[in-house]
C-alpha cells in the first residue's frame, strides 16, 4: 500500500512530494543477513510490519512549507494498492482507492 | 499350519487394502483433476460457478502469476540445497509439496503419487500452464476435503457428500449427500491455508499470514466477524472479493476495507523567524476496517 502527497504550486511546480510505503517486510530463513526477501520459500519472521491493523487509525502529518512568493498550494493525496516499486499500469499492477486534491493557503 | 494360515490372512487382508489404496491415488495429472471433477456443479450452481471461476483460487497453481515463479523460485531452492533429495524438478515427491506450498495451493496433492507430484514440477520448470492450470482450489477442495476441522472426532470427509449448513439428500450423481459441518460456517475455514509462517516442519515456508492477525488482533480489537460473512455474506455472495480483482470506483467499498480522512490547515509565518518560509499541516488519517491487517494475504 502506497500513500503519495505531493504539493504544488498554481503553474505546476512541484513544492512538496512524500511516498510512504505500509508492507510487511519479511526476513530471510536462511539467516544470510538482514535482507529483505519476497519468496515465500525464503521468508521468515518480520523485519517490519507497518501495515493498517484491524479496526486501528493511522495517523500521518505531513509540514508543507510555502516557496517564496507563493499564497496557494494544491494538495494531492493519494492511496494506492500496488505490488512492486513503480506505479505501472493502473488496474494491473496497482489499483487507486483514494484520491482527493485539497488546496491550502497561507492567508 | 497356523503360521501358513497366518500368511494366507495377511494374504486376504492385504490385497484388497492394496488395492484399495492403489485405486484412490491419482497416477496423473489428468486423473487427479477426474478425481476433483467439478464439470457437474455448473448447471445447477451457474452463478456460483462464474464467480469461482473468476476468483484466484482457480488458479492456485499460477496465480496473478506470481504464484509461478515463487514455486520456480521454490524448485531451485531445493535443487540447490543438500539435503532436500531435489536434483532435478522430477525428484519432487507428495512430500516436497505437503511440506510446502501445496499444503494450501493444492492440497489433494496427498491424493496423487509421486509421479504427479514430478510431473507438475517439471510443468513449472517449463512454463506449461496448461498443465498447471488442470488442477486447482475447486468446489470440492473447500466443500469436501477441507470441510471437516475435527477427524479425530467427526471422521474423514465421506466421499460421496458435499458438506454445507444442511443435511439431505443432493441432486449430482457422484456426490448424492448433503452434509453439515460447522467447519464451513467458521472462520478457521479460511484460516486452513490463510495461516503461516509453518515452522514445524523440515523447511520453513511463510507466504499467507492473515489468519493471525485475526485472531490477534482483529478479534481482541473488539472485531466479531467472520471471514465468510464479509467475504461471502454481505457482498459479492460466493466470489471472495479481494482488492485485484475490483475496479476500486466505488468509494463505500474502499470504506469497507479503509477509510481515509485528509484535514488540511491554514498556513502560518513564524513572528520571530521572519525568514522562515510559511508552512502548513496536512493530515491524514487510514482506519482498516477489514478483519486483519492489510495489505496481507
Ligand atoms: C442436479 C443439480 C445439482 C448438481 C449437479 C449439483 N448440485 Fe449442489 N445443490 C443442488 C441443490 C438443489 C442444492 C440445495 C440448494 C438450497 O438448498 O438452496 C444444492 C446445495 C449444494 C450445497 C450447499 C450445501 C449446504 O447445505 O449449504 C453445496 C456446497 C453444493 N450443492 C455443492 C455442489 C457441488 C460441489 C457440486 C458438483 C460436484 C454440486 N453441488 C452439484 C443441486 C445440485
Ligand atoms: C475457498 C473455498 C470454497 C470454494 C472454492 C467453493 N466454496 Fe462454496 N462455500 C464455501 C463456504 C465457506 C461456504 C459457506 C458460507 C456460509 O454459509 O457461511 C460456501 C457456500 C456454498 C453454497 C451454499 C450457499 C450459497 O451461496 O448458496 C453453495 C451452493 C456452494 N458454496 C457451492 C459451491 C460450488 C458449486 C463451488 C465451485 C464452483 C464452490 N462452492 C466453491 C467455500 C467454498
Ligand atoms: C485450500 C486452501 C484455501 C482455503 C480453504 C481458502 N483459501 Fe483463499 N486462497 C488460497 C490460495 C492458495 C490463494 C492464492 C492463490 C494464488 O494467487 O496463487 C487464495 C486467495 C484468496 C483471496 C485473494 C487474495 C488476494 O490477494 O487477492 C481471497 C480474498 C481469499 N483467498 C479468501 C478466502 C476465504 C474468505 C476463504 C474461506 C471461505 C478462503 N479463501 C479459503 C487458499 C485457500
Ligand atoms: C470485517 C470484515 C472482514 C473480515 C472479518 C475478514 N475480511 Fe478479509 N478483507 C476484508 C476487506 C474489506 C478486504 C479488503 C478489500 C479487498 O481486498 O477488496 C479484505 C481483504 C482480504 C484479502 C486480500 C488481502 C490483500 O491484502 O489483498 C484476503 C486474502 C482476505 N481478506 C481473507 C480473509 C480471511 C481468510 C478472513 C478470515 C480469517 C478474513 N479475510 C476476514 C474484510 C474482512
Ligand atoms: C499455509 C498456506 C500456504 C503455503 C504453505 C503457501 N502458500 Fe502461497 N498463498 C497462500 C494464500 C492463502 C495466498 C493468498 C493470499 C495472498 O495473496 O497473499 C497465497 C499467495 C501466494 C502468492 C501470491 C499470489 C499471487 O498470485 O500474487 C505467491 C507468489 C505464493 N503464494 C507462492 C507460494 C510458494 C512458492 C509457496 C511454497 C514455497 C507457498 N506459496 C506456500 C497460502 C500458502
Amino acid at each position: 500500500m502506497v500513500l503519495d502527497v505531493t504539493a504544488k504550486t498554481k503553474d505546476g511546480k512541484e513544492a512538496f512530494k512524500s511516498e510512504k510505503i505500509y508492507m510487511l517486510h519479511a526476513g530471510d530463513s536462511r539467516n544470510e543477513g538482514d535482507q529483505m526477501v519476497y519468496g515465500p520459500a525464503n521468508k521468515l519472521s518480520f523485519l517490519e510490519d507497518n501495515t493498517f491493523q484491524p479496526l486501528q487509525t493511522k495517523v500521518e502529518t505531513y509540514d508543507i512549507k510555502f516557496p517564496e512568493n507563493t499564497k496557494n498550494l494544491d494538495v494531492n493525496v493519494e492511496l494506492r494498492f500496488q505490488y512492486g516499486p513503480e506505479v505501472g499500469s493502473i488496474g494491473k499492477d496497482s489499483w487507486v482507492l483514494f484520491k482527493t486534491t485539497k488546496e491550502i493557503s497561507t492567508k | 499350519m497356523r503360521f501358513l494360515k497366518l500368511i494366507a490372512v495377511l494374504f486376504f487382508v492385504t490385497i484388497p487394502l492394496m488395492a484399495f489404496a492403489a485405486e484412490k491415488k491419482a497416477k496423473t495429472v489428468d486423473e487427479l483433476a477426474k478425481m476433483y471433477d467439478v464439470s457437474s456443479c455448473k448447471q445447477c450452481h451457474a452463478k456460483i460457478f462464474a464467480e469461482w471461476e473468476k476468483s484466484i483460487h482457480s488458479k492456485s497453481l499460477i496465480g496473478t502469476p506470481r504464484t509461478m515463479g515463487g514455486v520456480q523460485g521454490a524448485i531451485k531452492n531445493w535443487m540447490s540445497f543438500k539435503h532436500s533429495g531435489v536434483k532435478e524438478a522430477k525428484d519432487v515427491t507428495v512430500y516436497h509439496w505437503t511440506t510446502t506450498c501445496f499444503k494450501c495451493h493444492l492440497p489433494q496433492i496427498e491424493d496423487a503419487t509421486d509421479e504427479v507430484a514430478s510431473q507438475i514440477a517439471e510443468a513449472y520448470m517449463k512454463n506449461d500452464k496448461a498443465t498447471l492450470a488442470k488442477v486447482n482450489i475447486n468446489c470440492l477442495v473447500c466443500h469436501n476435503k477441507m470441510a471437516v476441522t475435527h477427524q479425530w472426532r467427526d471422521g474423514k470427509p465421506e466421499k460421496d457428500a458435499v458438506y454445507g449448513t444442511k443435511e439431505g439428500t443432493h441432486g449430482d450423481k457422484k456426490y448424492k449427500n448433503r452434509k453439515k459441518s460447522a467447519t464451513m460456517t467458521a472462520s478457521v475455514m479460511c484460516g486452513q491455508c490463510h495461516q503461516g509462517p509453518l515452522i514445524d516442519r523440515p523447511v520453513t515456508t511463510q507466504c499467507s499470514t492473515l489468519y493471525g492477525s485475526y485472531l490477534n488482533a482483529y478479534l481482541p480489537s473488539g472485531g466479531d466477524k467472520t471471514c465468510q460473512e464479509c467475504h461471502m455474506k454481505e457482498v459479492d455472495g460466493h466470489s471472495m472479493f479481494s482488492f485485484r480483482d475490483r475496479n476500486y470506483n466505488d468509494p463505500e467499498m474502499v470504506k469497507r476495507a479503509l477509510n481515509v480522512e485528509v484535514d488540511v490547515k491554514k498556513g502560518y509565518k513564524s513572528i520571530e523567524l521572519a525568514k522562515l518560509p510559511p508552512s502548513a499541516k496536512v493530515v491524514v488519517k487510514i482506519t482498516n476496517n477489514a478483519g486483519h491487517r492489510i495489505p496481507d494475504g
